[in-house]
């Protein structure tokens, strides 16, 4: 609907007025101008972070080889399930039909790290220096033993993949700082489960879905005309904006009309802005090193290449970015070899995280931008098959770190082998609600009217509760 | 009955916890029996209040409890005896003497003990019969002897019995809480000899054979059952019979009883109830008391909410929110003689209504558009495409002068209706609504290789015009409308039809966590929730886990809705060929199977020869003593023998393969001619043409679940429109098809012309469409939390309308697109005589300086309608007509979708996609199946809708998500859509085809390529500075400049916006 309203610039999507006769308790959906729908939104409340980075581990980690150090598994190796654990019945049922009643220890050697001492496995060594950095949540549980629905639930708050990505919930309430390239990036080699439902903005509107950026090639999809038109490039849009103007000039009042204007004005600029992105030839050595963006082998290196695209599209203002680790089309899911897939994942991503945390913390860019590490959920401490693990929905273990996050410390426990988030449990709720915090969004208070419901990215019902302890 | 000998096995000593029960028997209640309950019982509950139960005077009315037990000030029934205020004073007319006052002051302070039971039943009968679920017994209603009421229950040996009956889970305690209980009674009679007993459940089981516990008995016991003794003999007159089931059975839940005759001809029992003393049973009266626990059901079905005190939406809302101006059936309003000054010329209604409203501001409509603009209009509008210049212009002349413009419209607007793209244009909007897809979703998001039968059969649907209500009908039960198989074609797409049934996403992988029952809540909800959306405007989402919290709505309503879904079976292989077509298929693969059974035959013959040698061989190699057995006669052998020999003959069996490469070379051409035989035979077997629909299977129980967690079931739930509407279950007959009815008595509630919200909800659809805002704006929500009708009148005639003219579609369209009101201009009156008529260019800014119209000041937002509403072409009409206008277009009759090619990096998105490229989907078709660039040249209609993998350049125009039902799509202008409509292929490859046909159609002079290629794209010649700028451009860009320059015309703002 083109909307010609009376002067205001920007008109409310859908607005519910707080309505004392109807005894509602309505507040009103974030005003968007639907024509510039980017334009930097105030939060809630005063926040350190400004930016999202979440390196999404899709295919499902297995916690207890990573961070969860669990001794007693150790211990246990080989031998049944304790009793204790086992007869706890539990409402998402179905893993341990498929698994085997025995325990699995991995191979990888653990040690107390940094300043605050937590253990990590010598899986991501790198990372395991930063620990004094990260916010480990060791108790997150989710509500399906499946990928597509665990992933969904992950970005979108819900198992159905029918709502809003994280992302497009935080550009909706926040625009985005640089109206030059995109607000919501998705960097993968290959996507999480799910497909692109995973950064949908689904009922929110399109201007709040991911873009695709490109680590090879032009950055953006259509970014540039064909090569041979490029030296009209600039009389065309001259003429397409000379024909707008007359048909604007002629239709007063009908502020669409401008803003498709200022649409194709911004596209030109997009060009400029997103090639600088993504031109990674000013990047000194030692950061090209840094990030392994040569490295001998290809999807470590592609994945380093996106990491160091990642920092340079936070520094740019842009608000959320997403990179799928895409190791392959499984990512983590070790289902026939735990030992494989986690060196595998392991060894091509370790590298590139850590020298994110690095490269934003020496730029100063680490006290402003939250960066999250988590998959769709984690896998199970008894074997699968000969030597695999299976999907655990029921504990795993994500991290946060910056953004106002206090690093060197630990919430939430599993059980004595890691398969059950035991102490402090944390819902994926609170997790994206405790994301939203560290932007300044309060949960309660982020909505959109969508079919009669205000919807929120916490769900309608308000259960979400934040990780405070989480913040410094 | 009169025959009451009591036979009492207990001490009549009262439970400790009822304080004086005889003060009430003797003072309370006889005084609220005579004073009280002839106002506030069950005939009339005046102020909402009843005083027939102690539960009911707990609750009290409208003004509050009536008892607080212990709390004489709080409790309003003392306030209304002793007359403290004037509005509450009781007995209105006489006080009551001093001595009752304080005989219910007395009684309120000990606690307001009240004796009843907690629970009785066998006042209902009809009821009853249906608890007693198994056994041998037959049970029927006596009327003519009973004990008390209406009637009793009869039983010939054996028994029937109910374990857990609905509602029955009693606590039995020695001090029994509010709702436990202690003493059963009821009464018995036996006739023709034998005994009669009965047999009680204690948390779902029965007693153990052995143990007496549990069964009572009047009578010799025959039944090989231990019982206690009540009596000798069988009682021959009604016998009532009390047991202190605490003293029996000790503490124990009680779930179900069985009424048992032992021997005789029958058995009749009436009233047993369950109390907490003895005192309660005493209490008991029948027809009167509110009881909790009661299993009967009301006597009368319940009335609508405004009607029915007892109607549980107004309980739940107290009365409130029935004012909803939607639960109201719309009857035609008289059309408004009175319009301001222009009612001569006005006879369509809509136009009527919409000035009456304006004139009440002394505003009305702007003037109509040029025809250019009309026809330009009605064709984006109708059919999503643009016309062409010669069209144009034998409308702008068939439109002069201008007192034929009225016929003009109406010609263009018949013809345009019966063009095939009017249903393809229009089955877009409804696929919207139904969250129509080619694709599964979820992880592996499998490709429905048939589900374009229900996109096609939409397109049908409205090209034929199909009455509203038969498109209902089909699309929740086309199914059940047939008694067998399709005879005509309109009956097979009343079975590809109920494919909106299957249009949800659904996840394949749910089972393998045995997570099926998650997914099938998953699908309840959204079957519900989509047919509240699409046909009622209803949101039902919002009660799946609660009541509604805007909307007269409650939780039961939304598993009420449930019921009706609850035999939906999903089908991928429904034939839908013709019974006789039908018939051949299985005639001919019948002869085919015979042939084919022939053939292998031969095969098997072909082998013999080597599989006896083989068995021979096997046989030698065995011990003498098994080969002896061997010999015997196979029928005669005894166990043992064959015992002994299983292992050996399991070994004996000779595979095809053995016997095949065992075959001399003779012996295989033989075997290879006979196997080609068989194959080329199998390969002659004929398929039916199948859809993706359903059919009606076996109707589970549907259970409500307690905040919508299904780990949570609580009771059981049947069918049953708005409880607000019609709160008793929904009267569901066998349909035609013999299967349950249930849909079919929803489609056929959701399409009468009875119901309010139907009607209403599609034409509000279509008005949308062609005035850029529903009268009212969410047209998926006519509920509390959407927008009031901004003319309620007109939406209402609308609705009436629509129904009288046999729920015709088009005949709605036609109404609309010729009113007045319609052709009206869309921009501000003044500025378009001076912008666009002198053709004045003025300089660019972004803040245009002019002066508001009255209008515009009036009402800013054009609630009112003073003007037409313009519009940005949708995803799809936008790639259409980009298509249309370079002449790429390709016509397409429908059918499989089309799957254009995309980078794979786009496809990696999806790791179930790769699965399929690497062919590791088993077969499930997960991958991406592109078909030739040029062949994709059709509609967008037609393309591929995988949910996982949305095409790129539509979804960048703001397509909707097709999880949910979307009624009005966004518009929103990012870089990102300029970038694609710039720079994508589709987009160059056009204008490459539009600069050739400009070419071709208006040869080499530059200035008539411009002239051609604006009216292509814009409908109309260009201005002369426009011929100025562009033969500039032309001039400066030489080769590429023609192509250059209709690359700009597909991305003006004038092309993707219709005024």
């Amino acid at each position: 609907m083109l909307r010609c309203g009376g002067g205001a610039g920007a008109l409310a999507i859908s607005t519910l007025l707080a309505d004392s006769a109807r005894g509602q308790n309505f507040t009103q959906n974030r005003r968007v101008d639907l024509m510039q729908p980017l334009t930097p939104r105030q939060p809630h409340y005063a926040a350190k972070a400004k930016r999202v980075l979440w390196l999404f581990q899709y295919g499902a980690p297995p916690s207890m080889d990573l961070f969860d150090y669990k001794p007693e598994l150790h211990k246990l190796h080989g031998k049944p399930v304790p009793d204790s654990i086992k007869n706890i019945k539990d409402k998402v049922g179905g893993v341990f039909n498929s698994s085997k009643n025995e325990l699995l220890a991995g191979s990888w050697k653990w040690a107390q790290q940094g300043r605050c001492g937590a253990w990590a496995s010598e899986l991501m060594p790198h990372t395991a220096k930063h620990v004094d950095d990260l916010c480990f949540i060791k108790s997150l549980h989710c509500e399906s033993s499946n990928h597509a629905p665990a992933t969904y639930q992950m970005n979108t708050g819900v198992i159905l993949g029918d709502r809003p990505s994280v992302g497009s919930w935080l550009t909706y309430g926040l625009g985005s700082e640089n109206q030059n390239l995109p607000a919501f990036v998705v960097l993968f080699q290959v996507g999480g489960f799910g497909g692109t439902a995973n950064w949908s903005n689904a009922f929110l509107p399109a201007a709040f879905q991911a873009t695709k950026f490109r680590h090879e090639g032009e950055p953006v999809f259509n970014l540039k005309p064909p090569a041979e038109l490029a030296g009209t490039q600039r009389d065309t849009l001259d003429l397409i904006q000379s024909f707008n103007r007359t048909h604007r000039d002629a239709r007063p009042g009908l502020l669409d009309l401008d803003g498709r204007i200022a649409a194709y004005e911004l596209a030109y600029r997009m060009q400029a802005e997103a090639l600088d992105v993504g031109d990674l030839s000013g990047e000194s050595a030692a950061t090209l090193e840094l990030y392994g963006v040569n490295d001998p082998k290809r999807i470590k290196a592609q994945y380093g290449r996106q990491c160091l695209l990642a920092r340079r599209l936070l520094e740019r203002g842009v608000r959320v970015v997403q990179v799928y680790q895409g190791v392959d089309k499984y990512g983590w899911d070790g289902h026939d070899d735990n030992k494989v897939y986690a060196e595998r994942n392991a060894h091509q991503t370790d590298q590139a995280t850590a020298a994110l945390l690095t490269d934003l913390k020496q730029r100063g860019l680490l006290d402003d931008t939250l960066v999250v590490w988590a998959g769709e959920f984690g896998r199970t401490p008894m074997l699968q098959g000969g030597a695999g693990r299976n999907h655990n929905p029921y504990g795993f273990t994500g991290w946060l770190a910056g953004g106002g996050v206090e690093g060197g410390q630990s919430i939430g426990a599993t059980d004595a082998i890691g398969l059950r988030a035991e102490q402090d449990p944390k819902s994926v709720k609170d997790f994206h609600a405790t994301i939203l915090h560290a932007l300044g969004l309060a949960n309660d208070d982020l909505f959109f009217e969508h079919n009669g419901r205000p919807e929120r990215l916490t769900g309608v019902a308000g259960t979400a509760t934040v990780i405070r302890e989480a913040f410094a | 009955m009169n025959a009451r000998l009591s036979i009492t096995l207990l001490s009549l000593l009262a439970v400790a916890a009822s304080a004086d029960p005889a003060r009430f028997r003797e003072q309370v209640k006889p005084l609220l029996d005579s004073k009280c309950v002839s106002c506030h019982g069950p005939d009339k509950q005046k102020g909402a209040l009843r005083l027939d139960s102690r539960a009911a005077a707990l609750k009290g009315g409208e003004h509050g409890p009536a008892l607080v037990p212990g709390d004489l000030a709080k409790s309003l029934l003392l306030q209304a005896v002793r007359h403290t205020t004037k509005d509450l004073a009781m007995p209105p007319k006489e006080k009551l003497p001093a001595k009752d006052i304080a005989a219910l002051e007395a009684w309120v302070k000990a606690g307001a003990p009240w004796p009843e039971p907690v629970a009785v039943l066998f006042e209902d009968e009809a009821e009853f019969l249906g608890v007693l679920t198994g056994g041998n017994g037959k049970a029927r209603l006596v009327t003519d002897d009973v004990f008390r009421g209406q009637a009793a229950l009869g039983m010939t040996p054996l028994q029937r019995e109910g374990p857990k009956i609905p509602g029955w889970n009693f606590e039995v305690r020695a001090q029994p809480a509010p709702g436990q209980v202690r003493f059963m009674r009821l009464a018995w009679k036996k006739r023709g000899g034998g005994s009669v007993m009965i047999e009680l459940a204690r948390s779902g089981k029965w007693p153990d054979a052995k143990d007496p516990k549990g069964r009572y008995v009047a009578g010799p016991n025959t039944t090989g059952w231990a019982a206690i003794s009540v009596s000798d003999a069988a009682p021959t007159a009604w016998t009532v019979v009390t047991v202190d089931l605490w003293k029996d059975l000790g503490n124990c839940t009680l779930t179900g009883l069985a009424p048992t005759c032992d021997k005789g001809e029958e058995a009749l029992f009436d009233s047993v109830l369950l109390g907490p003393d003895v005192a309660s049973l005493d209490a008991y009266t029948p027809g009167h008391g509110q009881l909790a626990l009661t299993v009967a059901r009301p006597a009368k079905p319940l009335g609508d909410a405004w009607s029915d005190p007892e109607n549980p939406i107004r309980k739940i809302w107290r009365g409130e929110r029935l004012d909803l101006w939607s639960l109201k059936q719309p009857v035609q309003p008289a059309v408004p003689s009175s319009i301001g000054n222009r009612q001569s010329a006005i006879g369509n209604p809509i136009d009527r209504f919409l000035l009456a409203k304006l004139a009440e501001k002394n505003l009305t409509f702007s003037p109509e558009a040029d025809p250019r603009t009309l026809i330009r209009r009605l064709y984006f509008d109708l059919l999503g495409l643009p016309p062409s210049p010669e069209e144009i212009e034998a409308f702008v002349r068939e439109c002069s002068p201008s007192g034929k413009r009225q016929a003009a419209i109406e010609n263009l607007a018949d013809k345009l209706l019966a063009s095939p793209s009017y249903g393809e244009r229009w089955a877009r909007h409804w696929l919207d609504v139904v969250r129509y897809a080619d694709s599964n979703g979820h992880e592996r998001d499998e490709f429905r290789p048939e589900m374009w039968r229900y996109r096609d059969y939409v397109v049908r649907s409205l090209n034929e015009d199909k009455p509203y209500d038969r498109f209902i009908r089909e699309q929740l039960a086309g199914d059940e409308l047939l008694a067998a198989a399709p005879r005509t074609p309109a009956e097979a797409d009343a079975l590809i039809a109920t494919g909106f049934l299957r249009l949800g996403t659904y996840d394949s992988t749910a089972s393998i966590f045995q997570e099926d029952r998650k997914q099938r809540n998953d699908l309840m909800a959204d079957l519900v929730n989509t047919t509240g959306s699409a046909f009622l405007g209803l949101t039902f989402s919002c009660c799946n886990c609660h009541d509604h919290k805007y909307d007269p709505l409650s939780q039961a309503d939304h598993f009420r809705f449930r019921a009706f879904f609850a035999a939906v079976k999903s089908r991928d292989d429904l034939p839908i060929d013709l019974a006789p077509e039908q018939d051949a298929i299985r005639t001919h693969n019948a002869g085919v199977d015979a042939k084919t059974a022939e053939a292998q035959k031969a095969v098997d013959d072909a082998l013999w020869p080597a599989r006896k040698k083989l068995r021979d061989e096997r046989i030698a190699k065995l011990p003498a003593d098994i080969q002896e057995l061997l010999k015997t006669n196979e029928i005669k052998r005894d166990e043992a023998t064959k015992k002994q020999l299983a292992s050996h003959l399991e070994k004996l069996k000779v595979s095809d393969k053995d016997a095949l490469a065992a075959l001399d070379d003779a012996g295989k051409k033989l075997h290879g001619e006979a196997a080609a035989k068989v194959d080329a035979l199998k390969k002659q077997k004929r398929a039916f043409t199948v859809a993706m629909a359903v059919s009606e299977g076996n109707a589970e129980p549907t259970k409500l679940f307690y905040q919508g967690d299904f780990t949570e079931p609580r009771e059981e739930v049947q069918p049953g429109f708005l409880s607000v509407l019609d709160p008793n279950p929904a009267k569901v007959k066998a349909a035609p098809s013999g299967t349950t009815g249930r849909r079919l008595a929803l489609a056929e509630w959701i399409a009468s012309p009875h119901n309010p919200f139907t009607a209403r909800v599609l034409v509000n659809r279509l008005w949308q469409h062609h005035f850029g805002t529903g009268l009212f704006a969410n047209p998926n929500d006519l509920g509390y939390a959407g927008p009031k009708p901004t003319h309620p009148e007109l939406l209402d005639w609308l609705a009436t309308e629509f129904v009288a003219r046999g729920w015709s579609v088009k005949a709605m369209h036609r109404l609309m697109v010729t009113s007045a009101a319609y052709r009206q201009v869309s921009g501000y009156e003044r500025a378009r005589v001076r912008g666009s008529e002198s053709g004045a260019v003025r300089k660019s800014s972004l803040s245009h300086p002019h002066t508001l119209t009255p209008s515009h000041v009036a009402d800013p937002d054009n609630h009112l309608l003073w003007r037409q509403t313009p519009r940005r072409l949708d995803a799809e009409t936008m790639r259409d007509t980009l298509l249309a206008v370079s002449g790429k277009l390709r016509p397409h009759a429908g059918g499989k979708p089309l799957w254009p090619p995309l980078p794979d990096e786009i496809l990696k998105a999806q790791p179930g996609v790769l699965e399929g490229l690497e062919g590791k989907d088993s077969g499930r078709r997960q991958g991406w199946y592109a078909d030739k660039e040029e062949d994709c040249d059709v509609r967008s209609l037609y393309l591929i809708q995988k949910r996982c993998v949305p095409l790129p350049f539509l979804q960048v125009f703001d397509l909707p998500d097709t999880s949910f039902s979307c009624a009005r799509r966004d518009v929103t202008t990012v870089a990102p859509q300029a970038l694609n409509l710039l720079n994508s292929d589709f987009s160059l490859r056009a204008a490459k085809a539009l600069a050739a046909r400009v070419t071709a159609e208006a040869g080499d002079d530059s200035g008539k390529q411009i002239e051609r290629a604006v009216w292509l794209t814009l409908s109309r010649a260009p201005t002369a500075t426009e011929r100025q700028q562009a033969a500039a451009f032309l001039a400066k860009h030489g080769k590429t400049g023609l192509s250059e320059f209709c690359r700009a015309l597909l991305n003006v703002n004038e092309f993707v916006y219709v005024d």
